[in-house]
């Protein structure tokens, strides 16, 4: 079975695992760098097969009301 | 206090100020600390065994097993990295709803207030479930002294074999971890290298805070990563904020516009921050910043 070896930032500190695919992770902005796809791959992905995944029924287990933006500071110097 | 971190007695705290019947205490490996938990209201400490490295899925269903057993409502941990991995699983696994980084404890509707955009608003939000797990902020809620009393439990759980090994550990030690200082000291571009974070260290020292830094700073790897504020980094609501050389673009003021008192150091007296601060100091920080230390040695 694969592997891969990840950093993983913890509670004052980082720290290296190697996690057994397959795998999960939630990545941070800014980890990478989307790459330009060429003009090739552009025409390749129209032949790709797309496929449609029915969606599976959950219960909303929460509402959200409202949105609020927090209190403004007064700010100094204006 | 025993070892308990600050950011658990918060959670037992929040716990029974939600009045909402007992309060069990979840530990794991050391049970030292159990009259801290019980002096602020919880009547029972869960002792879970050690579980070696810190593997969120192998203690996330040891938790939901206990929450199972006891047949708990709410399950209440830290909006700590560690807690925002566990959280979600534990609802997963108990099918209750879920609201991570809450700021309020629930109102007569059963509605929280929970952060959200990256700190930049916040939301009112009702839970249906009949279960419910809320990882709260830390530096959200007071540490409520009951003075009662609680009894110790052992449990038989299952532990699951972990999918996880860990290689190796970069973990910085015996500093005041950064989401539950009460002061924080962060430092910007301003401050021109890393061989100048002996005035930030300094005064953090005087202050007996934690450091910080802006996202160019640890981008730069002047500073780690791990006191990195702001919206890609780590979201902190300390008493007091003091930012040196920080201009204030919104990514960072996302991630500490919640501290209660906002102090900025800056010689641009158009830096945007000035105006998401309570005070502020015009002047260069290698003239200010040394002169405050030295008032607050000789104070």
């Amino acid at each position: 079975m694969g592997k891969a070896t990840i950093e993983h930032d913890i509670d004052g500190g980082r720290e290296e695992l190697e996690v057994t695919l397959p795998l999960v992770v939630s990545a941070q902005k800014d980890l990478c760098e989307p790459r330009i796809p060429n003009m090739k791959s552009i025409m390749q992905a129209r032949m790709k097969p797309l496929n449609v995944v029915p969606a599976i029924e959950v219960t909303q287990q929460s509402e959200y009301k409202t949105y609020d933006l927090p209190p403004a500071k007064t700010g100094v110097l204006n | 206090m025993g070892n308990i971190k600050k950011a658990g007695l918060e959670a037992v705290s929040y716990a029974a100020q939600m009045n909402a019947g007992e309060v069990t205490a979840l530990s794991i490996g050391e049970h030292e600390g159990i009259d801290a938990i019980a002096k602020i209201g919880a009547s029972t400490l869960v002792a879970l065994p050690d579980m070696g490295h810190f593997d969120a899925q192998k203690v996330s269903s040891v938790i939901s097993q206990v929450a199972s057993t006891l047949n708990v409502d709410t399950v209440v941990i830290s909006n700590s990295y560690a807690g925002k991995d566990l959280a979600p699983q534990i609802a997963g696994q108990l099918n209750a709803s879920l609201a991570t980084n809450v700021v309020s404890l629930p109102n007569a509707e059963g509605e929280i207030t929970r952060g959200v955009y990256s700190g930049k608003a916040f939301a009112q939000v009702k839970l249906n479930g009949t279960k419910k797990v809320l990882a709260i902020t830390p530096n959200s809620f007071d540490i409520i002294d009951n003075n009662k009393s609680a009894a110790l439990k052992e449990m038989d759980v299952t532990i699951s074999e972990g999918r996880v090994v860990l290689k190796e550990l970069k973990k910085v030690t015996g500093k005041i971890p950064l989401t539950e200082a009460e002061v924080v000291i962060s430092g910007g571009r301003g401050l021109k290298g890393p061989e100048n974070w002996g005035l930030v260290e300094d005064l953090a020292d005087e202050l007996n805070a934690a450091t910080a830094c802006s996202k160019p700073v640890s981008d730069m790897e002047w500073r780690p990563h791990s006191e990195h504020v702001g919206q890609t980094g780590i979201t902190i609501k300390p008493n007091l904020y003091i930012a040196i050389g920080i201009s204030g673009a919104i990514q960072h003021l996302a991630g500490v516009s919640s501290s209660k008192t906002i102090v900025v150091i800056n010689k641009d007296p158009e830096a945007p921050f000035f105006k998401a601060a309570d005070y502020g100091i015009v002047g260069d920080a290698f003239d200010v910043i040394p002169k405050l230390t030295e008032a607050l040695r000789n104070n």
